[in-house]
């Protein structure tokens, strides 16, 4: 078992454990950090780790970073701790400043501007919300990304799902059905 | 230390930000490993009379090229879980936890490698549901849990 990650869990770990989502990450990333860095050094941690299109992001300038469904931005001048990042905080690190999200559902089409650290769940309880779903058959009901056949984990950041300077995603809202098929 | 391919790809599976995530929000839990088998947590809605958790056993062989298969299992005797004390629902709920498929070996999820044999017809009907060789425990565990939150989750299935 990962030693640092036994430490953090009792609290007195120098390093941090950060769950970090962002532009052009293909999932959620958990960065290890030291509690002093900047928040600057945590942006180009995750570059050099993940490379790719974060890293392209971070060589274009612009990343900002807040707290999950928050937005805020957070200094990045500041340590870690100065800016109230503790062990497992969810941040997110993208170029957008908003996302432009539409829904559609039974030929209707719902639209609003969030955050890019929103998660999905809570895009999906504004859309209930739209459409006139109620709270229990919102559990049959799932977001699909238009066009394909993924359905984000409600934990995801939009953010994720789009890139600078789109900064734009299409939903479908659709039911869940059962599996069936001969047994 | 694993050993084998398999077993060293489901271990950094477990230490990486999708499956530590669903931990860390209290969604499910490794429970143990004895390869190819790997027993996890689940946590379910609140139901009366049902517990706040249900354990699968995962057998892994050749992770993450060949899907999972899994079976409720009974942390106390470890052993399968009895199929009263499986999940009960009337719809989507009721079909994944069907213990008169396969005898109780699997669930009948597309995900499971026993249960998508003769049900190619799946990969259309469900795409969102299929196992491909970029996938990982996640997958599974996110429709189980999805499950176990639904409208359709009542309680025991013998209840």
């Amino acid at each position: 078992m990962n030693t640092n990650k036994q430490e953090n869990e009792k609290g007195d770990a120098r390093e941090l454990r950060l769950f970090v989502q962002g532009e052009g990450l293909a999932e959620i990333h958990i960065a290890q950090i030291d509690r002093n860095a900047t928040v600057v050094e945590l942006i180009k941690a995750v570059a050099t780790k993940v490379g790719g299109e974060f890293a392209a992001a971070e060589a274009a300038g612009g990343l900002v970073v807040t707290f999950e469904d928050e937005e805020k931005e957070i200094f990045q001048k500041d340590t870690l701790e100065k800016a109230g990042i503790r062990d497992r905080s969810r941040v997110h690190i993208h170029r957008c400043r908003k996302v432009k999200v539409t829904v559609n559902f039974n030929g209707e089409t719902a639209a609003d501007s969030f955050p890019p650290s929103t998660m999905v769940g809570k895009v999906k309880k504004w859309a209930d919300k739209k459409f006139d779903i109620d709270k229990i058959d919102a559990t049959e009901h799932a977001l699909q990304l238009c066009g394909t056949s993924t359905r984000p984990d409600e934990d995801t950041h939009i953010g994720m799902l789009t890139k600078h300077p789109s900064c734009s995603i299409c939903f479908d809202l659709v039911p869940k059905r059962r599996v069936e098929g001969g047994v | 230390m694993a050993s084998r391919p398999d077993e060293a790809t489901f271990l950094a599976h477990v230490e990486a930000g999708p499956f530590e995530n669903g931990v860390d929000r209290g969604r499910w839990r490794l429970v143990s490993i004895n390869w190819p088998h790997a027993v996890l947590a689940i946590s379910a809605a609140e139901r009366a009379d049902a517990p706040f958790e249900y354990a699968f056993r995962f057998e892994l062989s050749n992770y993450p090229a060949q899907l999972p298969t899994a079976q409720p299992w009974d942390l106390s005797t470890n052993g399968p879980l009895e199929f009263t004390k499986w999940p009960g629902g009337i719809d989507r709920v009721k079909y994944a936890f069907n213990p008169g498929f396969k005898e109780g070996t699997c669930l009948y999820l597309p995900c499971d490698r026993l249960a998508i044999e003769g049900h190619d017809a799946w990969r259309t009907q469900h795409p969102e549901m299929i196992w491909i060789a970029a996938s990982d425990i996640t997958l599974y565990l996110r429709i189980i849990y999805d499950l176990l939150h639904s409208k359709d989750y009542k309680a025991l299935r013998g209840a």
